[in-house]
Parts: C-alpha cells; structure tokens; sequence
C-alpha cells in the first residue's frame, strides 16, 4: 500500500474510548490507512496509530480531530512523514489485529459516563426502551466507564436518547455516540461481550453503591450485607479510584441495603454515588449481575483496612502495626488512581489498637484515606472480598 | 533479609530512576525493586542501616532534578511482609544492556510516538522502553552511547515541551545494570 518514501504516521490521543472511535470510524472511512494499535495510559487518555500515505494520513488526522473535539477531548494529534523504518516496534501500541470492512450487522451506540452509577442507569433505560443488545462495557481510566449496544439503526437512535436521559439524572455523561455503520476497523478498540454463560441473574432490584477507595466500599458493603436480606455480587473496579459494590435482591431489601451501604461507606471513607435500579434487564443483569470472585472465608476474625495515597506512607504503616499488636497481614490491593489498601486480621482489640498506631504512621508520610475496622465481617462479604 | 530498607516515592516514574541510580552508586545499597501505585511509585533498596541513610539523601536530592513532591522513608529491620510490596522486582537473570540513559516523561503518550522518532532520527539511539505508570503519565526511555544521547535528548525535549504536558527530562551517562534490569522491557 505505502512506498517508504511517502510512508507516513498518524497519531491521535484522546480522552474518552467515544472520541476515539468516532475519530477511527471517521478516517476509515475517509481515506484508506489502517489502524496499526492503540494504547490506553489511563485517566481516560487513549492514542491509536494510524499508516498510510502522507496524503491520506494528513486527512486521516483532520479529520479525526474534528471527530475527536465533538465527542470528547483532543489530547494529541501529528502526523509523522517518513517514520524511522521498523524503529517504533519497541512502542507499547502495537498490535497485530488488522480488520477491514464493515463492523457486524447493524448501527452502534457507545454510552461513556463518569462513574458506573449513571452508566448503569443508562444501560438499563436503552434496553428496556429500544431493541437492542448490550455488546460489552469497560473502563478506561478517570473513572470514564462505556457500554455498547447494537441493533437497528432506529432501535439504536431510540435507545441512545433513553439512555442519556436517565443516566443524566444519577450523574454525569461525559459522551454518547451513534455509528449507523461502523467500520470494522473499530472493534479491537471496544470491550468483548459479557460473559453469557451460566445461570440467569434475574432479579428483583440491582444496587450500587460507588465509592472512592477499597476501604469504603468493603466498609459500605459490610453495612449492606448486615441491613437486609441481599446477595452482595461483586466488588468492580470503575477506575479513578473508585470501587463499585453491586448487590440484587426484592427491591424493598435492596433499598434498605443501599440506604446502610451509604451510611457504612462515609464511615469508612469517601462515596461517589449509589442508585438502585428496580426490575433490571436481563441484560443489564448478565452485564453487572453475576457473582464473581468467591473466595474463602477466613474464620471468625476482625478485620482491619489501611487505606492511602501513597506506598511509603502503607508500607511504613504496616510494619508498626505488625510490630506493635498482635495482628496478621492477610493482603493488599491496589486500586489505582494513587489509592493502596492493605488489611489485617486479629482480635478486635488488637486490630483497633493496630489501626490507630497504622493511621499515626502512615499520617507522618503522605495522605491516610481510611483506617476501618470491621469486627465482625460475613460470610456473604468475606467471599466478594478482592484483596 | 537487609538490616534496613529504604523507600523513595514520586509521582511519575523518572524521578526513581534517577533516585535508584543515585541511591545505588552513593551507597552500595542493593535496588530491590519498585511499585507503581497509579500515579505514585516507589523505588525499594536494602542494605545496612548506616547505607540505606546515605542512599536516601542520595537518592532523594537526584529525583528533585524531575519530581516536586518527594516522600523518603528508612525502616530498621522491616517486617518481612514488606517485601510484598515489590511489584517489580529486580530479575537478576534479565540481559543487561549498556549505554547512557535518556528519559522523557510527558501525561499522554502520542507525544512519545512523535518525539522517539525524531530523536531516533537525530542520532543513534534505541528505544529502550516506554514505561506507562497510569494517571497518563508516560516516560520514554532511549539508549545509546553518551554522546548520542546527549544530542538526541534535547531534540525529543523539544518536540514535547510546548503545552502543559511536559514533566521533565534527564540524563544518566552510567546507569547501573540493575536500574536498566528494573526499569526495561517487562517492566509494565
């Protein structure tokens, strides 16, 4: 296709997964290049790399970035003419998914919300209002959640509108997009499919309870499995820090459950947001509903969590509060977004008097975002636990 | 197990770098690795109590060259568990390459497509890798012998200082085959 005297490069960074294939649907279309990889750094920044000919790659780009300033942010867009020969091989975009043609039947619809509140909310409200199905939802940093839906070009159009509408009552939608035919081009850029295997998860009323912080959602989550007769389904990660908590049940149960969880989370940290979604689709259900992550249960013992803003002020924490009580490390987990956690078990007494000298220490070296004790955790959360 | 173990932290990841290499040849410590906590990362050393002191004054002053916020800390006889928080541990058997050390570190990365090619282009360096520690920030690291990458930094410097994205760039003319181990392909 390109001689290496016109060879040329295309790069385009922006914030937001929608910017991005509204800015590759668009230049597929165009001109003839060909996405050669894309690499996600986090905070929602997401570059793709493009060749072809100059001519075309300088099209391909203006283009793109009009795309990319109506759907997003523009972070990042050049052109590189004659590229050094096989010298960018080392560079972390490369991939070998090449795909050309059209994109599988029908439209598509991208969803991309702050937060997994209102994209739940959203995903729930195009489902029920149009005929289409959910093709795959992710994160891609700062807290910047998408879901895909596909189907007719008018269930699509129909279902979009829904979705934004409802998701824009719980949060923020940050963008909303319509492709009435995409190009194949995109899909290594979008999520797989939601696992379908397994029984259904229907249910009477999904809840989510969003957090920043593991601490919180583990503390928000100990309160909802203590308040009401729910099934606590999974700890998620939304990026940016925040943790999402989901659970199912009969809606009255769920309600009494998320009102406890906010109650727990503040107690043991910071919350973003919760919603309780009543009568779930099944696809919603298939997308956020399933268990996930059983593990065991580790006897009778409290639980103590360490939350901070950086590694030498957890680490330094730790150690004295192995030193100075009686207490176990059982794990640590990194939730991104400057955040780590570590937590403990022992007698009550001894993980109080941990945490406290734990916080003491950590407060010395850089920011504490929570010291929480639990004293006595369920079953039902010990198994969705994720450290 | 070293009698002490000394940690630096900054955000981004040039910063350590430059902290590893110095901690190391100011002191003898031994580099036991890092962790990247999205956005912050921490570089681990151990050794006596009386090195991992100098290492860190050593390696706190060279990170100041890339990094504002600088958080260093010893501990005397660490709990053992500590050592869990060593993502990225130094592989000993991992091939050592050599040459100076150049690093860029920008938030984004299109802006390292560009700049590794016109550095690639000015003098004969190689990209030794492209370190992405999340929250977006992105350090570009080229090899080379000195004089090469002594010119070629200045041009990939050039190609990303405008904007509000640019966060530094450095130069290590020796740096210790156990910094190039933990900070090359593998590395996330």
């Amino acid at each position: 296709m390109t001689s290496p005297r016109n060879h040329a490069l295309g790069i385009l960074e922006t914030r937001g997964m929608t910017a991005l294939v509204a800015a590759v649907d668009a230049m597929l279309k165009t001109v003839d290049v060909r996405v050669l990889g894309s690499h996600g750094v986090g905070s929602g920044w997401l570059t793709v790399v493009i060749e072809g000919v100059v001519s075309d790659v300088e099209a391909a780009i203006r283009v793109g970035r009009s795309e990319a300033v109506n759907h997003g942010d523009l972070i990042t867009a050049d052109v590189i003419a004659g590229p050094v020969p096989g010298a960018l091989k080392s560079m972390p975009h490369r991939t070998d998914a090449v795909t050309t043609g059209p994109f599988g039947a029908g439209a598509m619809g991208i969803l991309e919300t702050r937060g997994m509140v209102p994209l739940i909310r959203g995903a729930d409200a195009m489902v029920k209002s149009a005929r289409v199905r959910v093709a795959g939802w992710t994160s891609v940093g700062g807290a910047l959640v998408h879901l895909v839906v596909r189907g007719e070009l008018s269930s699509v159009q129909t279902a979009l509108q829904a979705g934004k509408a409802c998701a824009d009552e719980v949060g923020e939608v940050y963008a909303a997009l319509m492709i009435p035919r995409p190009e194949a081009g995109v899909e290594p850029l979008l999520p797989g499919p939601p696992v379908s295997n397994g029984p259904r998860a229907d249910a009477g009323a999904l809840g989510v309870l969003e957090t920043t912080g593991y601490a919180s959602a583990v503390g928000g989550s100990d309160a909802m499995v203590k308040a009401a007769d729910i099934d606590l389904v999974r700890l998620v990660i939304a990026s940016g820090g925040r943790v999402d908590a989901l659970v199912k049940g009969r809606l009255d149960a769920v309600q009494a459950a998320v009102d406890a969880g906010v109650d727990g989370a503040l107690e043991a940290g910071e919350l973003n947001a919760s919603c309780v979604v009543s009568r779930p689709s099944s696809e919603v259900m298939a997308c956020f509903g399933r268990s996930e992550a059983v593990r065991a249960t580790s006897g009778n013992q409290a639980m103590g969590l360490i939350e901070t803003r950086s590694t030498v002020a957890l680490v330094k924490a730790v150690d004295q509060m192995l030193k100075s009580a009686d207490v176990e490390f059982e794990g640590r987990y990194k939730v991104g977004y400057f955040l780590t956690a570590s937590v403990v078990r022992g007698d009550v007494g001894a993980v109080g008097a941990a945490l406290q000298v734990g916080a003491e220490e950590a407060e010395r070296y850089g920011e504490l975002v929570s010291a929480h004790l639990i004293p006595h955790p369920f079953p039902a959360l010990e198994e969705r636990l994720i450290h | 197990m070293s009698a002490a173990i000394g940690m630096i932290e900054v955000e981004g990841v040039a910063g350590i770098i430059l902290a590893s290499d110095a901690a190391c040849k100011a002191a003898g410590v031994d580099l036991l690795g890092w962790e990247s906590i999205g956005g912050f990362t921490t570089v681990f050393f151990g050794g006596s109590i009386s090195r991992v002191a100098t290492a860190l004054r050593s390696g706190e002053q060279a990170a100041k060259e890339v990094a504002d916020h600088v958080v260093a800390a010893p501990m005397t006889h660490p709990e053992p568990v500590c050592r869990e928080y060593v993502s990225n541990a130094v592989a000993s058997r991992r091939r050592t390459p050599s040459g100076a050390l150049g690093m860029i570190e920008t938030r984004g990365y299109g802006a390292h497509v560009t700049a590794n090619d016109k550095m690639m282009k000015a003098a004969d360096v190689q990209v030794y890798n492209v370190l992405t520690v999340h929250n977006r920030v992105v350090c570009s690291l080229i090899l080379g012998d000195v004089a090469s990458v002594t010119e070629a930094l200045p041009v990939g410097r050039a190609s990303v200082e405008a904007g509000e994205n640019f966060l530094g760039a450095a130069l290590i003319t020796r740096p210790l085959p156990d910094v190039l181990r933990a900070f090359g392909p593998g590395a996330p």
